[in-house]
C-alpha cells in the first residue's frame, strides 16, 4: 500500500460519505413517492474493500462507518447494524461466487479487476441483503413487511444505478 | 471460504457478528424513540395475542353451556309463540276461542332437549333425549325442531326420555293438507328415511305436488299447523277411494341436535273427558 493508494482511499471515503450525508440523505426527507426511495451509495465503500481483509476487520470497519452515517441520519445503531450485517454477508457471498481458480488476494472486488458482469452480480446480492436488513431494522418489526419489501426493491434499483455510475466515473482499482 | 474469515474460524467471525449486532441493538433501543416504542408495542401485541387465544380456547370449552342456555331461551320463545294469538311458528287458528276463554292461561309448554342417540336405519327408529321427567318431560309430548315435526315422546325416565321417531313403523299421526285442511294418517313404509306416506285423504280432495303438510291438531300431542313436509308424489290406487301420497319430510331426521318437546297443558283434562264418555 503506497502513498498513492492511501490518498485514493482517503479521497474516496470522504467523497462518498459527504455525498451520502449531505446530498443523498435529502432524498429521504422528501415525501410522496420518495417515501419508498432511499439512495444508499456508501455501502460500496465496504463492498469494494480489498479481498485480503478478514471478515472481522470488514465488520469492524462497517460498524464504525455505520455509526458515522447514523450520526447524520439520527438513527444511532440502524446503519451500523446493517453495515455489520453487510460485512458478514460479504465473506459468505465472496466464498459462494468465487472463481474456480480462487481469488488473487491483492485484488479488490471491482469492475476493473473482475469485469462488469461479475461485479454487478456480486454487488446486487450484497445490496439486496443489505437494504432488506436495513429497512427491517428501520421498521424494527415485520408487521410492515410489505413496506419493507417495497422500500427494498425501489431503493435497490436506485442505489444500484448510483453505484454503477460511481464505478464508471472513478473506476477504482483497489 | 476460510480466507475471508481470517485466522479465526467461521464460528469466531459469527460470534463477532453477533456481538456487534447486539451492540447495535442496544444503541437502537437506547437512542431511537420509535424503535423502542415498537419494541414495547410489539411485546404488548404478543401478550395481547396470547390472551386472545387463551380466551378463545376457554370460550370453546364453554360453548356447550352457552348452547344449552340459548336452547333454553329458544324454548321459552317457542312457548310464548305457541300461546300467542297469531303465532308465526305454531298456527293455532281454531284455538282462538280457547284463547279468549282462557285469556291468560298458557296452552302449550315447550322444553328444549338435546338428542343424544338417534337411529334412522331400522324399522322402529327411536331417539333418546338428555332430559326426562325431572325436567318436565312426559309421555306423548310432541317433538319438533325449528323446521318441523320429528317424533313423539314414548317413555321417560328421571333424566332421559325415549322418543319414537317419525320414521317408525308404529307412527300413526294425524296430518292435514295446509291448503284445504283435508286430513289423513301419516305412516312410514320402512324404506327411505326422508319419505313418508299420507293415507286416508279422500278421493274428492284436491292434492297438488308441493302442498305443505301440517299437523292437523286433532290430537293432544301436537298443536295445529306445525310443518311436517311437502307432497312430492300422489296417486289413487285402482279401486281405492283414498289417495296414496308421498311426502318429503321438512326436517332431516338423520341429523338432529337440539329439539323442543311440546306439551299440551290441557291434555289430561281432555283425555279424562273423552274416556268418561267412553265408559258410559
Amino acid at each position: 500500500m503506497n502513498s498513492n493508494t492511501i490518498i485514493n482511499y482517503t479521497f474516496r471515503w470522504i467523497l462518498i460519505l459527504t455525498v451520502q450525508v449531505l446530498l443523498l440523505k435529502r432524498i429521504d426527507m422528501m415525501g410522496g413517492w420518495f417515501y419508498y426511495m432511499s439512495i444508499l451509495l456508501y455501502p460500496i465503500l465496504i463492498i469494494i474493500l480489498p479481498l485480503r481483509l478478514s471478515t472481522i476487520t470488514v465488520m469492524a470497519i462497517g460498524f464504525l462507518t455505520g455509526l458515522y452515517i447514523d450520526m447524520f441520519y439520527d438513527s444511532l445503531g440502524v446503519h451500523a447494524s446493517a453495515c455489520v450485517f453487510l460485512g458478514f454477508t460479504r465473506g459468505i457471498v465472496l466464498a459462494i461466487i468465487s472463481p474456480r481458480e480462487g481469488y488473487n488476494v491483492s485484488y479488490s472486488p471491482t469492475i476493473h479487476q473482475f469485469g462488469l458482469l461479475w461485479f454487478v452480480r456480486y454487488t446486487s446480492i450484497l445490496m439486496g441483503l443489505f437494504l432488506f436488513f436495513y429497512f427491517s431494522m428501520e421498521a424494527f418489526t415485520f408487521y410492515y413487511i410489505f413496506d419493507i419489501i417495497g422500500k427494498t426493491i425501489i431503493s435497490f434499483i436506485v442505489s444500484m444505478i448510483f453505484i454503477i455510475i460511481y464505478m464508471f466515473i472513478f473506476n477504482p482499482k483497489e | 471460504m476460510a480466507r475471508f474469515f481470517g485466522n479465526l474460524s467461521w464460528f469466531g467471525s459469527f460470534l463477532v457478528f453477533i456481538l456487534l449486532e447486539a451492540v447495535c441493538f442496544f444503541l437502537i433501543y437506547q437512542f431511537n424513540q420509535r424503535q423502542r416504542e415498537i419494541l414495547i408495542h410489539s411485546s404488548n401485541l404478543a401478550s395481547g395475542y396470547m390472551y386472545e387465544k387463551y380466551n378463545q380456547g376457554r370460550n370453546y370449552f364453554r360453548l356447550e353451556g352457552i348452547a344449552d342456555s340459548i336452547a333454553n331461551e329458544n324454548a321459552q320463545l317457542v312457548q310464548r309463540l305457541s300461546n300467542d294469538l297469531n303465532p308465526p311458528l305454531l298456527i293455532l287458528e281454531d284455538t282462538l276461542s280457547i284463547q279468549i276463554d282462557t285469556s291468560a292461561q298458557e296452552l302449550y309448554k315447550a322444553i328444549s332437549a338435546k338428542v343424544i342417540n338417534n337411529s334412522v336405519n331400522k324399522n322402529y327408529n327411536t331417539l333418546t333425549l338428555n332430559k326426562g321427567a325431572s325436567d318436565g318431560l312426559s309421555e306423548k309430548m310432541g317433538l319438533i325442531t325449528k323446521k318441523g315435526v320429528i317424533g313423539v315422546v314414548r317413555k321417560v325416565s328421571d333424566n332421559y326420555a325415549l322418543g319414537i321417531s317419525l320414521i317408525n313403523r308404529q307412527t300413526n299421526l294425524s296430518a292435514a293438507i295446509k291448503r284445504n285442511n283435508y286430513f289423513g294418517t301419516l305412516q312410514w313404509d320402512g324404506t327411505n328415511p326422508t319419505i313418508m306416506s299420507l293415507r286416508d285423504i279422500p278421493k274428492h280432495a284436491e292434492v297438488m305436488e308441493g302442498d305443505t303438510i301440517i299437523t292437523s291438531g286433532h290430537s293432544t300431542i301436537f298443536p295445529k299447523g306445525i310443518i311436517i313436509g311437502e307432497v312430492i308424489d300422489y296417486k289413487i290406487e285402482p279401486g281405492s277411494n283414498f289417495y296414496s301420497i308421498k311426502i318429503r319430510l321438512a326436517e332431516d331426521l338423520s341429523n338432529l341436535n337440539y329439539v323442543y318437546a311440546i306439551k299440551h297443558l290441557g291434555r289430561e283434562e281432555i283425555i279424562e273427558l273423552e274416556s268418561s264418555v267412553e265408559n258410559e
